[in-house]
């Protein structure tokens, strides 16, 4: 943001100090992720959009450490579930169980209720127990005995995922990939970062000693604010146009929902502020749409042969959709 | 303009503010291209009035109000308000416009004023240059120096200070179409100073300046140069077209055609001198109307300047005569046909006939000098040759009752049959007017003791009893049987050549002559001459007896007959000829398509170049005009995208601000410094809940032309002309 920018107002202010805090998460867990700032953003981004992530990777390139430093940033209750081909609905979302002292059920709270739940290797849960978490990802709530339990705000769930070893897996339905926000790789490290890692080991930071950059109540501030940025008018049209390319285009067998809609314009928003904008931009919608859309997309046979991708055809989308060229104001 | 007391302007650039003195010299600069504008506007009146009359009065108005607007402004730091000024130079446009058209009398001014209009669009181009016509210009002039002055010393527009100057030009050129000469010259000189103002008040460098004036110089010129080869159709809109003419006037009690019995009684007075190139009949008066007892003009005399507009129906031979009155009475100015330029004298004159009338009766010893343009008769042509039927001919068609009676009159029939008895073996139009001529040559005498007069029954009489007479008989018996068969005819009065000889001719009052004439379409009106040689005491030995185009005419009007005869002609007695007039390519004939397309070969191209080099600028200047900071910005955002497409930036609109910024970045060294922050400000402006300041719209015009600037250095010259001369630059990104 450049000095000569006149007509600068609060909500600028607001919004740089917005990217300053966002700036100090990112770099806290940059501390133990290293080389990995875009994916570390993203997930930033999924946590001030109130969505949630999927990271799906091989084993062993830091999708768990990635999911546990960030909610060890933040000042709030997070918990682990480790997903197993025998794990129970009600080993997530809790159980009533009969008070003999009272003569009364009581509801026990499953590791559901925290404000970032990472669920590790999502796809070895049963579909049964996978389904427990559709309620809970859309509507923020458990409905036990016929009695919804609120989850606390801020609530993420960062699912992980191996896409190479998938004997006994239950791949996720589309209504669940739907519910995530976003779906990211996280990729090798580049030599340098790699050897960083290996330098700091055993005396680098540890999880557990990160500082906690922000509390519960700043993250909550912070997706408050983020919901206020200003959208013009002709950025609307864009971000349903480029959805909208998803849906017609002849390789993709179901495109984007309207949720995909949605979920790109909360994540927009964020963007901007933690670009320290008061207003979103077309860069935001491009430099978001993948990690918002291709997850939801289901290709056509025919395409998956050709070798086309769903980036690919965002991509394409994004190429072909023109940005506004006239002000929305 | 402001209406308010305003500091003098200083130039918005980028660069910091001139020094006072240079704006002072910017100022007078434009001051004096002011009076220059003021000045050319008020030349293009030159097709109006005679240059002579024109140039001290646009000399005046254009310097007074220039320098009394720079005395109110000067001494001062800041300026009178508006209202003084225009106050101040009203009070100075009476003062001097009283002084110097009207020799003090103030009383007419604001009449002359309020009546010039009128009098301009009533009067034959060039108007005379009487001070009530005069006013006009040195008021508009007057108006356009003022108006130029005070927007140059109130506002900081670029060419604003020429528009009056334009709007006088225009205001000139509508007045004078149809007037001599051509308003090309003072349009291009017009052009040229538009764009030395431009440059002098867009405080631009000396180097600027050095190179910019040559180049308005050049527009200008190229625009005189190539402005008449433009293939332009239609007539242009002349307002004296919807000014209504003055009605026909009596310009002298006693008609030439009554004098001339008496004239002829008294053969040897001395009416006027001619030195001229070559013996003419010397035109008195054309009448055309004949209402069975008197012929009488119709002629709506206009006042004229020294031109008289062209006939253009026939060539034409230029002769000058100087003539000198001597006892000529009325108002009535001769001259050959057809007067061109009248000099020495203030005339009015019938644009139909050509004739020319004195404001006042013409005095012993006034001289005055006429160009003509003689007209050529070519014997093919006359053959060929129908009668007009255009409304002056119908005019000059009808032989009514006589006044004052109630019956039908036996005359006319009478004359009819006689008419049809002498043409009646003839194939022509004009075969039936020559023969007229030739029977009453031949049928009747010259006499001068003949009884005067040219009423029907005097007529019937000359034709059927006496068969005596003068030519007021012979042309006006011609003139009447040619009516009675449909030939429109009319009578002229003028004078032989006179006697003498190497140049200069003593015309008497014993050389009048009267001759009818006879309205051919496409030729208009064609003398002929029936009266038969001058016997008798009022011959003198060495008198000229005709014109040379006279001479020239009567051959060819034999010829013409014999021609057509020899040819065989089927036309029916008093029904038209079958065969159309045949036309002169070079006067008539549609210019092939061929030649526009000729035209076409090098305009084409030109009009090409001029669209590559001066859409692009037009583009940029409307871009960086925009009514809002947020279409200023917009408009800077494109003109980058203009200019990066120098380095190869697409053409696609799905690119964002900050991706054209980067690839303009990899591209264009040392530009990202410019693209980042301007892609910043697009985004803002277009984007944002705000909307951005005029200092935003500054800023992101700073960055486009810093960008601008780079890029030119980085696609270099070849690359930049290739891409500007391409088609493409038409049109916007």
């Amino acid at each position: 943001m450049t000095a000569e920018i006149h007509g600068a107002s609060d909500a600028d202010a607001l919004a740089g100090r917005f990217a300053q805090l966002f700036g100090a998460l990112a770099g806290n867990i940059e501390r133990v992720i290293r080389g990995k700032r875009e994916n570390v953003e993203l997930a930033l981004l999924c946590l001030l959009s109130e969505g949630h992530l999927l990271l799906e990777d091989v084993p062993g390139v830091g999708k768990t450490t990635l999911a546990r430093t960030l909610a060890a940033s933040v000042d709030a209750r997070w918990t682990r579930i480790q997903f197993t081909p025998d794990l129970l609905p009600s080993d997530v979302t809790g159980v009533s169980i009969f008070n003999q002292s009272n003569n009364r059920f009581e509801f026990h709270p499953g590791p559901i209720f925290a404000n970032i739940v990472v669920a590790d290797e999502i796809n070895r849960g049963s579909p049964k127990t996978q389904s427990a978490l559709l309620e809970v990802m859309e509507e923020r709530r458990v409905t036990v005995d016929g009695q919804p339990h609120l989850v606390p705000r801020p609530f993420m769930v960062i699912a992980t995922q191996n896409p190479v070893d998938m004997d006994g897996t239950y791949p996720l339905p589309e209504a669940q990939l739907d519910r995530f926000l976003m779906k990211i790789s996280m990729g090798y490290p580049d030599h340098a970062s790699e050897v960083a890692v290996l330098a700091g080991t055993p005396t680098g930071p540890l999880i557990d000693q990160l500082p906690k950059v922000a509390g519960g109540a700043d993250i909550k501030n912070m997706i408050d604010f983020a919901g206020r940025i200003h959208v013009a008018p002709p950025l609307y049209d864009y971000l349903v146009q480029v959805v909208a390319m998803t849906r017609g285009h002849p390789d993709i067998r179901l495109g984007a929902s309207p949720r995909a809609s949605l979920a790109l314009l909360r994540a927009v928003r964020v963007r901007a502020a933690a670009a320290g904008r008061s207003f979103a931009v077309p860069e935001d919608v491009k430099g978001l749409a993948a990690h918002v859309i291709a997850h939801r997309l289901m290709l056509t046979p025919e395409a998956e042969l050709r070798g086309r991708t769903a980036t690919d055809l965002v991509a394409e989308a994004l190429s072909q959709v023109p940005v506004p060229q006239s002000t929305g104001v | 303009m402001t209406t308010t007391a305003a500091a003098p302007p200083e130039p918005a650039t980028d660069a910091p503010p001139a020094p006072r003195r240079v704006l002072r010299v910017r100022l007078v600069t434009a001051l004096v291209i002011v009076i220059a504008l003021a000045g050319a506007g008020g030349l293009a009146f030159h097709r109006v009035f005679a240059f002579g009359d024109l140039v001290p009065v646009i000399t005046v108005a254009a310097v007074a109000p220039v320098v009394l607007v720079a005395l109110l402004s000067w001494p001062r730091r800041r300026t009178w308000p508006l209202w003084i000024s225009v106050l101040a130079t009203a009070a100075a446009w009476t003062l001097i416009a009283g002084l110097t058209l009207f020799h003090g009398d103030f009383t007419v001014v604001g009449g002359a004023l309020r009546d010039s209009w009128k009098g301009t669009l009533t009067s034959l181009l060039p108007a005379p240059g009487r001070p009530e016509l005069l006013v006009l210009p040195h008021a508009l002039v007057w108006l356009a120096a003022f108006g130029g002055a005070e927007l140059a010393v109130r506002t900081e527009t670029k060419a604003a200070p020429a528009l009056p100057a334009v709007a006088v030009f225009c205001v000139a050129l509508l007045l004078g179409v149809n007037g001599p000469g051509s308003n090309l010259p003072v349009a291009a000189g017009l052009a040229g100073l538009v764009g030395a103002l431009t440059i002098v008040r867009s405080g631009g460098r000396p180097l600027w300046l050095i190179a910019g004036l040559p180049a308005a110089a050049a527009i200008g010129l190229l625009g005189a140069a190539v402005g008449p080869y433009l293939p332009m159709r239609g007539e242009a809109y002349d307002p004296r077209a919807t000014v209504k003419a003055p009605p026909p006037q009596q310009r002298d009690s006693i008609s030439p055609l009554d004098r001339v019995s008496a004239w002829l009684q008294t053969p040897d007075q001395q009416m006027f001198t001619v030195r001229a190139d070559a013996p003419e009949d010397w035109r008195l008066a054309v009448l055309d109307r004949f209402d069975g007892v008197t012929w009488t003009s119709g002629a709506r005399f206009v006042p004229a300047g020294s031109r008289i507009p062209e006939d253009p129906r026939v060539h034409r031979t230029r002769v000058v005569q100087r003539f000198t009155v001597q006892e000529l009475p009325g108002v009535w100015v001769p001259a050959a046909d057809r007067p061109r330029t009248v000099q020495g004298l203030a005339v009015a004159t019938d644009p139909g006939s050509g004739v020319l009338t004195a404001g006042r009766p013409l005095r012993s010893g006034q001289a005055y000098t006429v160009t003509s343009m003689v007209p050529d008769y070519d014997a093919a042509r006359l053959a060929d040759a129908q009668p007009a039927r255009d409304a002056e001919a119908q005019a000059a068609s009808g032989l009514p009752e006589s006044p004052g009676t109630t019956a039908k009159t036996a005359e006319v029939p009478a004359f009819r049959r006689l008419a049809q008895a002498i043409t009646k073996d003839q194939d022509t139009a004009f075969q039936r007017a020559a023969k007229l001529a030739d029977y009453l040559r031949t049928a009747a005498r010259y006499d001068v003791t003949g009884l005067p007069g040219h009423t029907y029954a005097q007529l019937r009489y000359f034709l059927g009893t006496s068969k005596r007479g003068t030519s007021e008989q012979f042309a006006t018996a011609y003139a009447v049987l040619a009516r009675s068969i449909g030939l429109p005819a009319r009578v002229v009065v003028g004078f032989r050549p006179g006697v003498g000889g190497n140049g200069s001719w003593q015309v008497r009052s014993g050389d009048v002559l009267v001759w009818p004439e006879v309205a051919f379409a496409e030729i208009g009106w064609v003398p002929f001459f029936p009266t038969p040689e001058e016997t008798g005491a009022s011959k003198k030995p060495d008198s000229v007896p005709a014109g040379e185009t006279q001479q020239k005419l009567e051959a060819a009007q034999k010829s013409a007959a014999a021609h057509k005869k020899d040819n065989g002609g089927s036309g029916k007695h008093g029904a038209p000829a079958p065969k159309a007039p045949a036309r002169p390519a070079h006067k008539t004939s549609p210019t092939p398509p061929w030649v526009y397309g000729v035209a076409a070969v090098p305009l084409l191209p030109a009009a090409y170049l001029a669209g590559v080099l001066i859409v692009p600028v037009l583009r940029r200047r409307r871009r960086r005009g925009g009514a809002t900071p947020a279409a200023r910005i917009t408009g800077a955002w494109e003109q980058t995208r203009e200019a990066l497409g120098a380095v190869g930036l697409p053409a696609v609109t799905a690119l964002t601000a900050h991706e054209v910024a980067g690839f303009g970045a990899e591209r264009v060294p040392g530009a990202e410094a410019h693209l980042r922050p301007l892609a910043d400000l697009v985004n803002r402006s277009r984007y944002a809940a705000t909307p951005p300041g005029p200092d935003t719209a500054e800023a992101a015009w700073r960055h486009t032309e810093e960008i601008r600037r780079l890029v030119r250095r980085t696609a270099g010259l070849r690359r930049r002309l290739a891409r500007r001369l391409h088609p493409r630059s038409l049109r916007p990104r």
